[in-house]
Formats: structure tokens, C-alpha cells, sequence
């Protein structure tokens, strides 16, 4: 488990911290890396199918959707902080979330009256977020060889990746299979959050000083355009390519305009050009991360 | 009227406290009040309202269609905050405490779409009760003031969420009712805030308030009524869903058909995520114990 390979290294920070911090001259500057996890992701958006097909009075069929939501996954990152005085700090984190992929799937079994067997499903989302964080921090505890700070700071998202796969497989009985493939790439402006911590920074050897935090990460997005592409096969191919815009306003009309080439038989492309009403991501985490900082005097 | 004994003990508490500190003897243990609202909508849902589909000009294998749209400004975690609570100073910088906070909401909008002459309007109520500890640091101590971080863990023991939705479109007719059922959810608050004193033992504080709760409810009952036709015909759909990570769908419905055609449907599913998130801002008292 990722918190046992945590705690050793906190340990060793903390048996090996010396005496002096309480007795030393504020430096001109930290700089900073570290390294964590989103352990959890309360509030997050969980990956779930856009439609379940098949359900009505007795079909049967199971489901098992992510138990962790956008957010979870390896955070990295590296910041400068520069101290005002013995309490306050201000800072700049550049952060890294290498999200966690999130997957989802059902399966649906229809009464025997109908003509389908099953219907099946699966969907992964896989996603990442590189973000500015300025902050303030403040220490609120001090001690020969440690600090314990809160900081406040905001997530400023400037570039965020979210890519969305559906698979759709339908079987019935006498028909030819079909199956529906799309995947859905997310674009995004620049998005805000919030970010809080509470954690502690220790001596381990003359300049050098360890690190561990526990953060909390709320951001929530809006994407501004998606592309959707992919096809439906059901004997022939069906080629699918639509790009959307969201519409961010309060009210609107939702606009749809396609071109499709083929026919049933051959196969073809449906082209498609759509505005829709935006929706929300939400792309939270409790985040615990350790580092090390270098003291610039 | 409900005030007056709050006023009255107030008062009784104050005197009490003034009393009692007139010995000298230092404090770790204070109680507050306060009230406040969350006005910034800081990501929580909101609900939108869709109209009909309209098919334009079809010209062979090119096809286009619009939908108009609308939905509520205001999201969920919106309204108004009370709450007492009482807090234990472990030193001149931190001070432990706990918190019981009762936020509650109410959002009515017309949802029009004169497109489709469809007319509606959605109502909701939303509360949650909840217990917060929480952890306080002194970030600037002056003379008589100081500016302080709190921050706590929302433990939510009673949310409520209910909505309805009427719409009428020419001689059809839809009253649709929700209502959430939860078990306990757990959320984060952060505040900032100055707190100065103006008497002894007593201080009035003011602070920014983040307020961010996500609550999965654990099952959804729905009462979906639609009157067609002028009455003519009617449906009504009694829903029970119960919320589960993972399982079968265990989808079970009966259908009673007539003049007014009952269906009664129960499935298991995914639980949705509901924000209560609002930045507001509170204000309030402290007093001073003699403990």
C-alpha cells in the first residue's frame, strides 16, 4: 500500500531532523520538490456510461462502476517559497496530476421475449492536470528542528487532458453483432480551484529540509469543446467524427448539423458539428505528499 | 417568538461570564454563535430544463436540429448558515473545537422556453446538519484583534433534498417530485476571519467561508405524473432507486393500465454526487469561559 512507502520516509525525516531551525535565520528562499498521491477523492466525478441500454422488466445484469473519481492518481510537483518573516511565506507550486485511469462496466441480459441477448459496456477515463498554485503559508507551530504550517493557495489549471472511451457491444439472436466504439477528448481554458494544507517542515542536514503535507484539492471544469470520434459496426462499418462546443450561458439552443456519406451496406461517416449546454467536472482529492526543500540563504 | 429566550440566555451567559472572570482566572474555553450566508456559487449543481428537438431542413444526407435550453443560476450549498459551537485552546497559536451547523436553502425558477411554449418552474429545498471539528491557527495576533485559519471536516448527520418540476406544453402537463435520502457524508470547510475583542472574555468575528460538501445519497424516491392531452390521459411513474458502487441492476416494474396508467419501477444504481459548495461570508460571538 502507497501510505507504507510514505511513512518510512517521514520517519527518517523526522529522526534525522536536528535541533536548529527554532535558532535559525530565515533564508531568502525555499526551493522545493516533491512527490504524492490523491488518496481520495471525495466530491470527485466518478466515470459512469452515458446510457444503459436493455433495462427493463426482467432483464438481469450486473454493473460495476469506479470507486474513485477524477483526481486520484501520482502528484508531482516543485515550488519556491519565499519567507516574509518568522510566520508568513508566499509561494509558487507548479503541480502535476498524473491521473488515475477510472473504468466502469455493465452488462445486460433482456428477457428472453426480446430480440437481444446482451448488451455490454465498458468506458475508461484517463486524465491529467498541470497547474500553478500561488500561496500563502503560515506557521502555526514551532519547535527546535520543525515547523507545522497551513497553506492557502489557488489552482490555476492551465493545462488539463481528459479522454473518455465508451464501447458498446450488443448481441442478438439471428443478427449480426453490433458494436459502438467512441472516444471523447475534452478541451479546456483555464480553470480555478482551491488548494489547502496543513504540514510540517523538518531539519535533515545543514540546508536541506523534508517535507510531508496533506492537502486538499478542489477544482472544478467546465470543458469549452469536446471531440468525439470513433464507429459503429454492425457488419459494415459506420465512421463517426463530431466536434462539440459548449455553450457556458445560463440558457441557449443546442445546435446539431451532420453530413453523412455511404450507405447501409458499404459502410461511410457521419460528420457532425454540434454546440451543447456546458457541464461540470468536478476533479477533487485529499492529497498527502512529501519532498524536500533547499534553504537559499 | 423563538428570539427572545435565545436574547435572554445570551445575556443571562454574558453576565455569567463577566461575573465569573472578575476573579482573574484565564480562559481555554470558549462557546460561540454565529450566522452567515453562502451567496458564491463555488461549483455546486444547478439543474437544466430541455425543450423539444427541432429537425431543420433535411437536404439528402445533411440534417441539422436545434434544442433550446435553460437552467437555475443558483446552485446547491447556496443559503443561509447558523450554528453554535465551543473550542478549547490548546496554546497561544491553535485552539481545537467543534461546531453543529445548520445550512439551509430554498431556489424557485421559472424555466421558459418560448421556443416550445414550454413553461415551467423548479423549487427545491436543501438542509444539512452537520458537525464540523476543527482546528483554528492565529495567523496575526495584535492587541485586540487577531486574524485566524479554521479548518474543518464536515461530518453531514442530515441532509435533505427535494425537488419538483412543473411544466406545461400546450395541453400536456408534467409535476415531477424527487426527494434524496442520505446516510452520513463528509465534507471540508476553511475559513479566514478577524476576531476582536469588545469587552472582556467577549469578541465578535467575522470570516470568509468555504463551505464544500459532496454527498452521495443512498437511494431516490420519484413520483413522475404527466396529465396528456388535457387530462385525458394519465401516467404516473412511482420510482425507487437505491444507490450501490457496484451489483446487479435488480430492475423490477409493474404496470397498471386504465384511465390513469401506474407504473412502479425499482432499480439499483450508481449514486449521484451532490455538490453543496458556497464561499459566504459568517459572523458571530465568542465568549469566553471560566475554564
Amino acid at each position: 500500500m502507497k501510505i507504507k512507502k510514505i511513512l518510512p520516509i517521514i520517519l527518517l525525516g523526522a529522526l534525522t531532523a536536528d535541533a536548529s531551525l527554532a535558532q535559525e535565520k530565515q533564508p531568502l528562499f525555499y526551493l522545493k520538490v516533491y512527490a504524492g498521491d490523491g488518496l481520495l477523492t471525495p466530491g470527485a466525478d466518478g466515470l459512469r456510461p452515458g446510457s444503459v441500454f436493455g433495462i427493463e422488466n426482467g432483464s438481469t445484469g450486473t454493473y460495476s462502476y469506479s470507486k474513485k473519481g477524477l483526481g486520484a492518481g501520482f502528484i508531482n510537483g516543485l515550488g519556491i517559497e519565499k519567507p516574509l518573516g518568522k510566520t508568513f511565506s508566499v509561494g509558487l507550486d507548479i503541480n502535476f496530476l498524473h491521473g488515475k485511469t477510472l473504468r466502469s462496466n455493465y452488462s445486460v441480459y433482456p428477457p428472453p421475449t426480446e430480440k437481444i441477448n446482451s448488451i455490454s459496456y465498458t468506458g475508461s477515463s484517463s486524465y491529467s492536470v498541470t497547474a500553478f498554485v500561488p500561496n500563502i503559508s503560515a506557521n502555526i507551530f514551532q519547535k527546535h528542528g520543525y515547523a507545522i504550517y497551513t497553506r492557502l493557495g489557488v489552482i490555476i489549471a492551465t493545462k488539463i487532458t481528459n479522454l473518455n472511451t465508451e464501447r458498446y457491444d450488443i448481441e442478438g439472436s439471428g443478427t449480426t453483432p453490433l458494436t459502438e466504439s467512441l472516444d471523447q477528448v475534452n478541451k479546456y481554458d483555464v480553470e480555478t480551484g482551491l488548494n489547502t494544507a496543513i504540514g510540517a517542515r523538518f531539519n535533515i542536514y545543514g540546508p536541506l529540509k523534508g517535507t510531508v503535507e496533506i492537502s486538499d484539492n478542489i477544482l472544478s471544469v467546465s470543458p469549452k469543446s469536446s471531440h468525439q470520434y470513433g464507429f459503429i459496426s454492425e457488419g459494415y462499418d459506420v465512421l463517426i467524427d463530431d466536434n462539440i462546443t459548449y455553450i457556458k450561458s445560463n440558457s441557449g439552443v443546442s445546435t446539431s448539423n451532420s453530413a453523412a456519406t455511404g450507405n447501409n451496406i458499404g459502410g461511410g461517416s457521419i460528420t457532425a458539428i454540434d454546440t451543447k449546454p456546458s457541464f461540470q467536472q468536478h476533479i477533487n482529492n485529499v492529497a498527502v505528499t512529501v519532498g524536500v526543500a533547499f534553504a537559499i540563504k | 417568538m423563538r428570539s427572545k429566550p435565545i436574547i435572554l440566555s445570551i445575556v443571562l451567559l454574558f453576565l455569567f461570564v463577566q461575573h465569573s472572570f472578575s476573579q482573574g482566572k484565564s480562559s481555554k474555553i470558549s462557546i460561540n454563535i454565529y450566522g452567515g450566508y453562502g451567496f458564491l456559487n463555488a461549483s455546486g449543481d444547478y439543474f437544466t430544463t430541455t425543450g423539444d428537438t427541432h429537425s431543420g431542413a433535411n437536404n439528402g444526407n445533411q440534417s441539422n436540429s436545434t434544442t433550446a435550453f435553460t437552467r437555475t443560476k443558483k446552485a446547491l450549498g447556496n443559503g443561509a448558515h447558523v450554528g453554535l459551537g465551543i473550542s478549547y485552546a490548546l496554546n497561544n497559536f491553535m485552539s481545537i473545537g467543534i461546531d453543529a451547523d445548520y445550512l439551509t436553502g430554498k431556489k424557485n425558477a421559472s424555466q421558459n422556453i418560448p421556443a416550445d411554449t414550454l413553461t415551467g418552474s423548479f423549487n427545491s429545498s436543501h438542509s444539512v446538519l452537520s458537525i464540523i471539528p476543527n482546528v483554528s491557527f492565529k495567523l496575526l495576533n495584535k492587541s485586540k484583534y487577531h486574524v485566524y485559519n479554521t479548518i474543518g471536516i464536515i461530518t453531514a448527520v442530515q441532509t435533505k433534498f427535494d425537488y419538483t418540476y412543473n411544466g406545461q406544453q400546450a395541453a400536456n402537463q408534467v409535476t415531477d417530485s424527487y426527494k434524496y435520502h442520505y446516510g452520513s457524508n463528509t465534507g471540508f470547510k476553511d475559513a479566514l476571519g478577524v476576531q476582536i475583542d469588545v469587552a472582556r472574555n467577549i469578541q465578535v468575528f467575522a470570516e470568509l467561508s468555504g463551505y464544500f460538501l459532496s454527498a452521495k445519497p443512498t437511494s431516490l424516491s420519484a413520483v413522475l405524473n404527466q396529465s396528456l392531452d388535457g387530462g385525458n390521459a394519465m401516467q404516473v411513474v412511482n420510482l425507487n432507486v437505491s444507490y450501490k458502487n457496484s451489483g446487479s441492476f435488480n430492475y423490477q416494474q409493474s404496470t397498471t393500465d386504465g384511465h390513469v396508467a401506474v407504473t412502479n419501477a425499482s432499480y439499483n444504481d450508481q449514486a449521484p454526487t451532490h455538490h453543496f459548495y458556497s464561499i459566504g461570508l459568517n459572523a458571530g460571538v465568542r465568549i469566553n469561559l471560566p475554564y
